[in-house]
């Protein structure tokens, strides 16, 4: 009988999901990040798998884990695993696939919105009794339809953000290190370089994976190629765009917004300029996780460990 | 010279924009929509077209206009004007929601994805400290797609709400006195009656114009019937929906959120219990405010006016109920 071993940060609420999902035979067994160390490397001992979801695991933990056939993130995003330890054990890893793509790229269009229409700040207003105000030429608030968007990184989440577009008539560009002719066709995206994007979208949205190369990708260079009515948004990595190099340009009005839900340091820094800032919306890392996403992510998790019982290979695996 | 009497609310870079529009030879003059009606039937006495954004039209003003050719309304509603007045005086009344709808629609669907993500709450939970937590995320958070939207009136907004929402692949709905079977066909939507469409929808949107027949049409018994998690947006006219039947179906929790433009009082009485529930989005009746909108609607009503002085019949007349 496999054994899973489940470590998260998650709500009791996901838990029962992800553990519900499991079929029948499967025995799994969860521990909350916040307990005590021990206890995860007790029930990693065993285990045949483990479900990863946020947060690190020990060197201890991995290295004891002597049965483990595969390491399983509910994320996309793999940069909180040793890749080199996971190498070095011959442990392979994989992220979630597919299965929380449909809650980033809503998210990073209700993004889009909330900037262009200015959402947070009138809501406040309204409820503050300010009806309009800030609004007194009326030429303020915004609409995608018609716009440029330009898509960073076109891979599963960035192509669903075209798709979730199709109704608003935009221009779509994508800058990508690989080509997809059949996603350019169906949705209607040009593949361009990402300076030309920068250059030539009204609104930028980031969806590639934090790996080195990425790692401040949208700098100060790259900021300062934006138009000055553009409107940026993250829903990938907080360490993709160079955090103080975006607030500057905020600050001076030199782009006209962001929408982020990711940020170098998390959570937040309290003193973090972007929390005072009034054109820009932001969210606690919060994108992926949609009521819908959980079963998709278990499901996921569990039919790649069935492939690893039938000797197939895992998929989505994210080493190099 | 043909004179245009332009009642604004937005006056500025707003008026600009669309008076811009204006041909050679038109006479144009603007006055704030909020004065007196003693104040507009003085204006607008040897007007032959009103533009008007916003405020009220009453007869005693159209009376005060024997040479009156057009009221041109800059707003997809015409609830402000008297129409049965309009009507009796062979005054035609033209709104423009068709060039209105691509900006409603869009603050529409932005509100739909903001109430059901609680981006303002959020927004403001993380300015206080908070992170993820129970409060902010992650389970609980429906997404649009997997969700049937039902569009209640399917005009030229409702219509545009539905081709926005292509990419989503959502389930669309709509309940309308009128059938739209191309639309239908176009943009992959289902005619059902009102009752079906609210009972069936984890998002609601209204569409409808404000008339006598469209007053109150959302209430105690309409909201009763919506599931448990579903959400009420609102970018038509306050008082379609009944707003005290609405704010006890908020309070206990009998559905989920609201996205609302608009209010039975507007600015939002300051005791308006709205104003505290986090459940709720809440926008000061600026939907079809956009940067590009005034001129869009400038174009349009100057169009309008060339038409009438050709002789022909206007474009988006509108009809007492």
């Amino acid at each position: 009988m496999p054994k899973v071993a489940y470590i998260t940060h998650s709500s009791p609420e996901v838990i029962e999901v992800v553990v519900g999902l499991a079929p029948p035979g499967y025995e799994v067994v969860s521990r909350h990040h916040s307990a005590p160390e021990e206890e995860k490397v007790e029930i990693a001992r065993d285990a045949d798998f483990i479900i990863l979801h946020s947060g690190r695991l020990s060197e201890e933990l991995l290295r004891n884990a002597v049965r483990l056939r595969l390491l399983q993130l509910l994320s996309a995003g793999y940069e909180n695993v040793d890749l080199d330890l996971m190498a070095e054990l011959g442990i392979p890893v994989a992220n979630v696939g597919g299965a929380n793509r449909e809650g980033v790229a809503e998210m990073a269009v209700a993004l889009m919105l909330a900037v262009y229409r200015r959402l947070v700040a009138l809501d406040a207003g309204v409820r503050a009794g300010r009806w309009r105000e800030g609004l007194s030429t009326g030429l303020d608030t915004f609409e995608l339809g018609g716009k440029t968007v330009g898509i960073v990184g076109f891979g599963r989440i960035g192509q669903i953000v075209a798709r979730r577009l199709q109704g608003f008539d935009n221009t779509i560009l994508y800058c990508d290190v690989v080509a997809y002719p059949e996603a350019e066709r169906e949705l209607g995206a040009e593949r361009v370089s990402l300076e030309h994007l920068l250059r030539e979208s009204d609104v930028v949205t980031v969806h590639v994976p934090l790996l080195p190369e990425n790692r401040g990708l949208i700098g100060k260079r790259e900021l300062s190629l934006m138009r000055p009515t553009a409107i940026l948004v993250n829903t990938a990595r907080g360490p993709i765009i160079d955090e103080r190099a975006l607030i500057s340009v905020l600050k001076e009005g030199r782009i006209r917004g962001a929408g982020l839900d990711v940020f170098e340091q998390e959570p937040i820094n309290q003193d973090n300029p972007l929390l005072e800032m009034e054109n820009v919306v932001l969210a606690p890392h919060a994108a992926g996780g949609t009521y819908e996403s959980w079963p998709r992510r278990a499901a996921f998790a569990y039919q790649n460990f069935q492939r690893v019982m039938e000797g197939k290979e895992p998929l989505s695996l994210v080493q190099e | 010279m043909p004179k245009v009497v332009f009642l604004g609310s937005f006056l500025g870079g707003v008026s600009e924009a669309m008076l811009g529009h204006a041909p050679p030879g038109y006479e144009v003059v603007t006055y704030s929509t909020y004065i007196t009606d003693e104040e507009k039937a003085e204006r607008v006495r040897d007007a032959d077209f009103i533009l008007m954004l916003e405020g009220r039209l009453p007869g005693a003003v159209m009376e005060a206009a024997p040479g009156l050719r057009l009221i041109q309304l800059a707003t997809a509603g015409y609830d402000t004007v008297d129409l049965v007045a309009a009507a009796r005086l062979g005054i035609p009344v033209s709104n423009m929601g068709v060039v209105i709808a691509a900006t409603v629609a869009e603050h529409t669907v932005a509100m739909m994805l903001a109430v059901l993500r609680r981006l303002a709450y959020v927004d403001h939970l993380v300015k206080q400290g908070s992170w993820r937590d129970e409060e902010t995320g992650c389970m609980g958070v429906p997404e649009l797609g997997e969700s049937t939207v039902g569009i209640v009136g399917l005009g030229n907004i409702g219509q545009t709400v539905a081709r926005r929402l292509q990419g989503f692949e959502s389930r669309l709905l709509y309940a309308d006195i009128v059938a739209y079977p191309d639309a239908e066909k176009a943009l992959g939507i289902r005619r059902l009656p009102l009752n079906e469409v609210l009972g069936e929808s984890d998002v609601v949107t209204i569409h409808v114009p404000l008339t006598p027949s469209t007053r109150s049409m959302i209430g105690e018994r309409e909201l009763s019937l919506m599931r448990p998690g579903a959400v009420l947006v609102n970018t038509s006219r306050g008082p379609v929906v009944n707003e005290a039947a609405l704010i006890r179906a908020l309070e206990d929790g009998r559905i989920r959120g609201a996205g609302l433009d608009v209010f039975e009082e507007e600015p939002l009485a300051r005791e308006s219990p709205l104003r505290r529930m986090n459940s709720v989005l809440l926008s000061p009746h600026i939907a079809g405010n956009s940067g590009v909108t005034w001129h869009r609607r400038g174009k349009f009503a100057f169009d309008n006016f060339q038409r009438v002085m050709r002789g022909e019949e206007p474009l988006s007349l509108v009809h007492p109920d």
